[in-house]
């Protein structure tokens, strides 16, 4: 049996007999196609965001799209309305997702709600946008009819910059909903069931079982889920491109949009690149407690 | 005296349990119409002509069910072709997606090798890039290569993003096989590849409906990748082809909660037919 060789002459490199046996080429194709589609762009995101771009070509190195980016009033007001959308769809799914899925622990038949309650998961992030912009669009939405008869002053609830972020978080929560309820109801099955008798035994309520015992077990996961949901918020772009292109008066132009738009309206692509890194920051430091967190729980 | 009063007790703890019952399948009941009205409103117009979508007070069952819209949108736009397209091009990243991660999660289970431990966490650190930070250089290549405009570029880019989660998912399916399955054939002189053929491959079946489901729904409902590198109607997904439905003048609500219902469809089908296997994989890798 012959032996591959790579490249001729003195540093020949010799492969083992069995090379093709090498369990590591099972990894090939997948690192292969990772590389092409995921690590080379983000490589070349970097490279853009460090220079003047015209169009795809890059000009002279330096920091001014960071510092074009950051002296902007835009992003500083950006900044803090993706901040308040993705905590406060977090906070609120994370809530009535821990309310639900105990509901959903005592309940008999847990499979058909299951089901239902996991629908807004399934639909893509552009079809709930289309449906909520129909919910809230004045004269012919189910919501914006009854937001009317309630306040029959009221101009349309994505026009308006009082209601317009509110609005868009009601959305979000409504997509992002079935995750928190899905996760938390599976780590609660987790639960020791001899945990919970002793806990009865003792003569705990309802509500401590719940606060004393089932929600410190399931910390890790509960960290899980606040952690990829805010994530999820954070970046999110389709919802504002969808429902509202970032008005009215900037009160739902969160960052994820305004990089689509540096990008794909101004084609300014090293500035959308520098403003992708700043969240692409942010997203490291959030993961990095994710992967400690549940490197830490394995153990 | 003290019987009457044990007696009252226990009334008193039953009511109160049954109560609490009913409140409780009320909470679950009010969500459950929170989940479902929004999707059931979309298709309840989708069959409504403009008149009654435009009546007030709005009507939550159709008086006069018709499928003008759907018509409208298959005869007058090409969201017809965009459907097909997702179809082919969902197929292929599914295809794609288990033939690259299924080799990978069984070697990761199976072996041990130098670096083992730093490539899968290489994998799992891909879940930190927000997928708008690669859509410039990903539209930038495809323009080089000449893939801008192809299913080629779309189904190398979903699968890309779906190969991480998948091969977490596999390498966690292999794990919970037995060694002793192979080592009992190997014993009987069987190779690696015929103990695949012949002892995994029939126990894959789950694995490979999870990971086909979540593929599945993902590349299906994907938008801004598709609306960045496709510019016809013969290579547009139907996502794109259901946003521009939001025209600059004026939205059309009829044809577009049609196009919108149609695009629901698949996904809901398969969601229901597959619902286990999509929980699992959900939920498996977030909870210890």
């Amino acid at each position: 049996m012959t032996v591959p060789v790579l490249s001729g002459g003195r540093f020949a490199i010799r492969l083992r007999r069995n090379w093709w046996k090498l369990p590591i080429l099972g990894f090939v194709p997948a690192l292969l196609l990772l590389l092409l589609a995921t690590f080379g762009p983000i490589v070349q995101a970097l490279n853009l965001a460090f220079h003047k771009t015209k169009y795809l070509t890059t000009g002279a190195f330096g920091l001014s799209n960071f510092a074009s980016v950051l002296n902007d009033e835009q992003t500083i007001s950006g900044l803090g309305v993706t901040v308040i959308f993705a905590v406060v769809s977090t906070s609120i799914a994370v809530i009535v997702g821990l309310l639900i899925a105990s509901l959903l622990r005592s309940t008999k038949h847990p499979g058909v709600f299951e089901t239902i309650f996991l629908l807004p998961w399934i639909v893509s992030q552009l079809q709930s946008g289309l449906i909520w912009k129909f919910l809230y669009s004045p004269n012919v939405g189910l919501f914006a009819v009854v937001w009317k008869s309630l306040f029959p002053n009221a101009v349309g609830l994505l026009g308006d910059t009082r209601y317009a972020l509110s609005s868009m978080i009601l959305t979000n929560t409504w997509q992002i909903l079935p995750f928190a309820i899905i996760i938390i109801n599976a780590a609660l099955m987790t639960v020791p069931a001899d945990l919970v008798e002793a806990a009865q035994v003792d003569g705990a309520s309802a509500l401590q079982l719940h606060t004393r015992i089932l929600f410190p077990q399931i910390r890790s996961s509960i960290l899980v889920v606040v952690i990829m949901l805010s994530l999820h918020g954070f970046n999110m772009v389709q919802l504002p491109l969808i429902m509202t292109g970032g008005g009215p008066a900037g009160a739902t132009d969160l960052i994820g949009l305004q990089v689509y738009r540096d990008a794909f309206v101004s084609f300014n692509f090293g500035r959308a690149s520098a403003l992708a890194t700043l969240m692409l920051i942010v997203n490291i430091a959030f993961t990095a407690i994710y992967i400690r967190f549940l490197g830490k729980d394995s153990r | 005296m003290t019987v009457a009063l044990v007696k009252s007790g226990r009334i008193s703890s039953r009511t109160r349990r049954r109560a609490l019952g009913v409140a409780r399948l009320a909470t679950l009941v009010l969500v459950s119409l929170f989940s479902l009205i929004p999707i059931y409103w979309t298709a309840v117009t989708s069959v409504k002509g403009v008149r009654e979508i435009f009546q007030f007070p709005p009507s939550l069952f159709p008086s006069n069910p018709g499928l003008e819209n759907f018509q409208s949108v298959l005869t007058g736009t090409g969201f017809g072709l965009n459907f097909r397209n997702s179809l082919i091009i969902t197929f292929f990243t599914v295809l794609l997606t288990l033939s690259v991660s299924l080799p990978a999660g069984y070697v990761a289970s199976r072996f041990n090798f130098r670096g083992k431990r730093g490539l899968m966490f290489l994998l799992l650190a891909t879940i930190m890039i927000p997928s708008i930070i690669v859509l410039v250089p990903q539209y930038s290549l495809a323009v080089q290569f000449g893939l801008y405009n192809t299913f080629a570029a779309l189904v190398l880019i979903f699968g890309a993003a779906q190969v991480p989660v998948a091969v977490w998912l596999a390498r966690g399916f292999f794990d919970s096989i037995p060694l002793e399955l192979e080592e009992a054939a190997f014993l009987d002189g069987c190779g690696r590849m015929r103990v695949l053929w012949h002892i995994i491959r029939p126990l894959s079946g789950n694995i490979i409906a999870t990971i086909s489901i979540i593929a599945g729904i993902w590349s299906w409902g994907e938008l801004l990748v598709s609306l960045t590198l496709t510019n016809s109607d013969a290579h547009r997904p139907i996502m794109v082809g259901l946003f521009f439905f939001l025209g600059e003048a004026g939205i059309e609500w009829g044809p577009l909660t049609a196009a919108a219902t149609m695009s629901l469809i698949p996904m809901i089908a398969a969601f229901v037919f597959l619902r286990r296997q999509f929980v699992s994989g959900m939920t498996s890798g977030t909870i210890k």
